[in-house]
């Protein structure tokens, strides 16, 4: 026995060195501070990827950003790293495939500390839905429970990292980059095909969306923490393509949107009262921009047939180009967006209880305006063709909050650093 | 503090197990029953420091009792004892579930306490009724108070179980001139903790998504459908295995690291062929304390058949109270209580030996589904969740195949394949662990795998262990936590 005892410790002990040892060296999502071997390591490729909220999390705890700005893929690829013309500077948060409960439990970590005055967060229906509440490195990350030292020895003893590991080194080695930016991606001509391949799959999307309320709540419970501890609270309803709003309509899901958007209106101006320590906008502790809705960026015709040049705002239906977030800051600062090609001059307002059934109204008049339009006339026959096809609902099992999640949400607001600390 | 999370394998762990060796060797017995006594304490307060006076003091009280009992004889200190350990238990389980039933009852309005659960109140509850039993019964006496805080709060058992009996671990903790056999202990030890973290973290944690999906659905209105539901129902089924017995694997592992042995909880259960044979291979500790000190004194089956469906009747209703608080855990157990019973009738007046032969792996097959279609209402949160699900189980639903999805198909196959053609952890180590224990489980290990201590099964601990740690990522707690 004496002998089986040695080989499992030693065979145990060896095998998570040395996986940890390659992966700290490697260190794919930029956290261990090991230094970096040009041809080798040097190029971090995978800090955008999904592994992008370890670094997200390793970031928020190590603090000292007086804005952080939140949100998903759109708020990675759709803003400048970081935005320019924000008042101290807005440090770009975006994780990809994000949804509501990472968002929150991210809001909640970066408010531990007290050089933390605003919080920007990029919203859409996309993240109170029922889909999967977490990415898989999500629970390697800080943000699960702001351990620094424990969030490590998950990241370094992670598979999702070893794999992050072998890319970086392949890309390293053999001069490869990770799936960005878009432009590579998408050339021109072949972006039309991504506009209806985008929208097939987002109808079978939205065909199984769910609505799930418990996601506001659970965001509404960090966003009053923050506001009462004097955190500004800057939401904004990001842009999609029409091409792609659109389908939301077609795939009778507009019930749920106009829903999000009066819950998010409702709670938004429950906690406006609160008093910022030092805003970074204009209105109040919690502030609601919506830049949704068929607005002119977002109903610049399609890209159209082969030999047409790159979309001037959207690399593809969901996802928007980095001017466009510039733009958005420009308009969340106090600043008139710039103006490229397009008529933006009425892009982006405020949300409030006062104007959200306004902003209903004029959603639809903007989407028949668009449908009467060559290129909406031509979006929305793709939709019936796609409908005519019997497209399937995609088909994922639906993921709820539970108590746990609850549990640990309150226990990290009580971590939230005070307002008398923020000043 | 889990005992799949980071802080328990690398810090938590090594320091006790270092500590505890190093204090028997050069310090003495008692100095490491204080060391470890001082870890249980830690690990138990990790949760929740609040809840530690709870505990110690439920610890000192019972002790009292106990002395009381050996020097003035147990009546009414037994009487009073037991009341005691029912009181505490009632006090902060059941005190807003009787609130809540009696405002509904009456129209009344008294407000709910809300005083929450302290944790691992279930089983230690019961041990102390045990100890006091077994003090009684003068299968031991109350001993140090060391050893009884010990026995109590011992960090392996003390969350959730296997509910020891203090006479099977009392006797170790005062056996000052036992042999450390420390690489024999931790070979076997560690090597039943990786059985048991894999099963946790590899097999419960990647099923739970499918079955939370279910549950979930159902509670929020929605109407699954046949397929959906039952594949929902038997990822539960196999997640609650998969977790519970894999925290038993765990638990005894650690134990053993320590040179304990702690009584077995799991043989197979999804094996068996009649719901009598399931409640003897599943939480077998449990069944062992409900026999022990609710079915036999009730008469268990000496007062003929009517009774004997009466007595199983209410141990299986107040089993599945000891759950949880809600009239769902009362269904679950009166759903046994009444197959139990069924079960007994089949044997005495049913065609004998039916389900022999072939017929035996119908017996398996409708065992596990009734088992299946009980746990929807252990797991539901609410009737109307686990009406939803039932009907969708039934086909009143249609075939609605709503949140199916090719994976949890495969890791119901998976996981059916593992607990019906794999031996469960008992019988793979049967040659390492002791004769009593197998003896009080009932186990017969029949020929098959066994664990053989060489190199290549070295290695292959160390893979599994290993595999086991890099998963253990997602460290979400055991379903018995919350007992």
């Amino acid at each position: 026995m004496h002998r089986y005892t040695l080989i499992l410790f030693s065979a145990l002990f060896s095998a998570l060195v040395l996986f940890a040892g390659f992966n700290a060296l490697i260190d794919p999502f930029g956290i261990t501070g090991a230094p970096d071997i040009p041809g080798v390591t040097a190029r971090e490729t995978r800090t955008y990827e999904d592994g992008g909220r370890v670094h997200v999390g390793d970031q928020l705890l190590r603090g000292g950003q007086t804005s952080i700005l939140l949100g998903s893929s759109r708020v990675v690829d759709g803003f400048p790293h970081p935005p320019e013309n924000w008042p101290g500077g807005l440090y770009n948060a975006g994780m990809r495939g994000t949804n509501m409960y990472e968002l929150t439990r991210a809001m909640v970590l970066a408010a531990r500390d007290p050089a933390l005055k605003c919080v920007v967060v990029g919203l859409d229906p996309d993240e109170f839905g029922t889909h999967g509440k977490a990415k898989a490195t999500y629970w390697l990350s800080a943000l699960v429970d702001g351990h620094r030292d424990l969030a490590l020895a998950r990241v370094l003893l992670s598979p999702s990292t070893f794999g992050a590991s072998l890319q970086t080194l392949a890309d390293n080695l053999g001069g490869g980059s990770a799936r960005r930016p878009w432009q590579d991606l998408y050339e021109p001509g072949v972006q039309q095909g991504r506009f209806e391949s985008g929208t097939r799959g987002i109808y079978g999307y939205y065909q199984s969306y769910q609505y799930d309320t418990e996601r506001v709540a659970f965001f509404e419970a960090a966003l009053e923490a923050l506001t009462q501890d004097g955190v500004q609270v800057i939401g904004f309803i990001h842009p999609i393509h029409a091409w792609r709003e659109n389908v939301i309509f077609r795939a009778d899901r507009q019930d749920d949107y106009f829903q999000f958007r009066r819950d998010l209106t409702d709670v938004f101006a429950r906690h406006a009262q609160a008093e910022p320590v030092q805003g970074c906008v204009e209105g109040g502790a919690a502030v609601l921009f919506d830049f949704s809705g068929f607005q002119s960026p977002a109903t610049v015709a399609s890209p159209g047939q082969p030999g047409r040049v790159l979309h001037p705002t959207f690399y593809e239906p969901s996802h928007y180009l980095p001017h466009i977030g510039q733009a958005m800051v420009d308009v969340m600062a106090g600043e008139t967006a710039s103006t490229q090609a397009e008529d933006r001059s009425n892009f982006g307002h405020r949300l409030t209880p006062q104007t959200v059934e306004e902003s209903e109204v004029a959603i639809r008049d903007r989407r028949a305006a668009w449908l009467v339009t060559p290129n909406g006339a031509q979006a929305d026959a793709f939709v019936d063709a796609v409908i005519e096809s019997g497209l399937p609902a995609e088909r994922t099992a639906p993921q709820f909050l539970n108590d746990e999640d609850w549990r640990e949400l309150r226990s990290e607001l009580s971590r939230i650093a005070p307002a008398s600390d923020r000043r | 503090m889990l005992f799949n999370s980071f802080e328990f394998l690398f810090l938590f762990l090594p320091v006790v197990l270092v500590a505890y060796y190093l204090a028997r060797r050069h310090v003495s017995h008692l100095a490491a029953l204080f060391l470890l006594n001082l870890a249980s304490l830690v690990f138990y307060a990790w949760w929740d420091v609040r809840n530690l006076p709870i505990l110690i003091a439920s610890v000192a009280i019972n002790h009292l009792f106990a002395r009381a009992m050996a020097r003035w004889g147990n009546q009414p200190w037994l009487a009073l004892g037991i009341l005691f350990n029912l009181s505490v238990l009632g006090f902060f389980k059941y005190a807003d579930f009787l609130i809540g039933n009696a405002n509904a009852l009456a129209g009344a309005d008294i407000p709910l306490l809300n005083v929450g659960l302290p944790l691992a109140i279930s089983f230690f509850s019961f041990q102390q009724i045990s100890f006091l039993v077994d003090v009684a019964r003068k299968k031991t006496a109350p001993g140090h108070i060391f050893s009884h805080m010990l026995f109590v709060s011992f960090f392996p058992h003390i969350v959730a179980g296997p509910l020891v009996q203090h006479h099977q671990i009392a006797a170790q903790f005062a056996d000052a001139d036992r042999k450390d056999d420390i690489w024999n202990n931790l070979g076997i030890g560690l090597t039943i903790f990786a059985i048991g973290l894999a099963k946790k973290v590899l097999i419960a944690e990647n099923i739970e998504p499918f079955a939370s999906s279910l549950f979930q659905f159902a509670e929020r209105g929605g109407e699954p459908g046949l397929v959906a539901a039952w594949v929902g129902a038997i990822a539960y089924s196999l997640q609650i295995f998969f977790d519970f017995s894999g925290y038993s694997d765990m638990a005894i592992g650690l134990a053993r690291c320590l040179g304990y042995t702690l009584p077995i909880n799991f043989n197979g259960p999804y094996k068996s062929a009649s719901v009598v044979e399931f409640w003897r291979r599943w939480h077998i500790t449990l069944s062992h304390f409900l026999r022990d000190h609710l079915y036999i004194p009730l008469g268990g089956n000496r007062l003929g058949e009517m009774r004997r469906s009466i007595n199983l009747m209410a141990t299986m209703l107040l089993g599945g109270l000891w759950h949880g608080a809600a009239w769902t855990f009362v269904i679950w157990g009166g759903l046994h209580g009444l197959a139990l019973t069924v079960n007994h009738y089949w044997a005495k007046y049913g065609p004998s030996g039916w389900f022999d032969g072939r017929r035996k792996f119908l017996a398996i097959g409708l065992t596990f589904a009734f088992t299946t279609i009980a746990w929807v209402f252990f797991r539901a949160e609410s009737w109307a969740g686990a009406g939803r699900i039932l009907a969708g189980m039934f086909g009143f639903s249609g075939w609605g195949l709503g949140g199916f999805e090719l994976e949890a198909i495969a890791w119901v196959i998976f996981g059916l394949g593992v607990v019906w053609s794999l031996p469960d952890t008992p019988e793979v180590f049967s040659d390492v662990i002791d004769e009593q224990s197998m003896k009080d489980a009932q186990i017969k290990p029949k020929p098959g795998v066994r664990w053989r201590f060489g190199r290549g099964a070295a290695l292959a601990a160390a893979a599994i262990f290993f595999l086991s740690v890099l998963n253990a990522w997602k460290t979400s707690e055991f379903i018995y936590y919350t007992f």
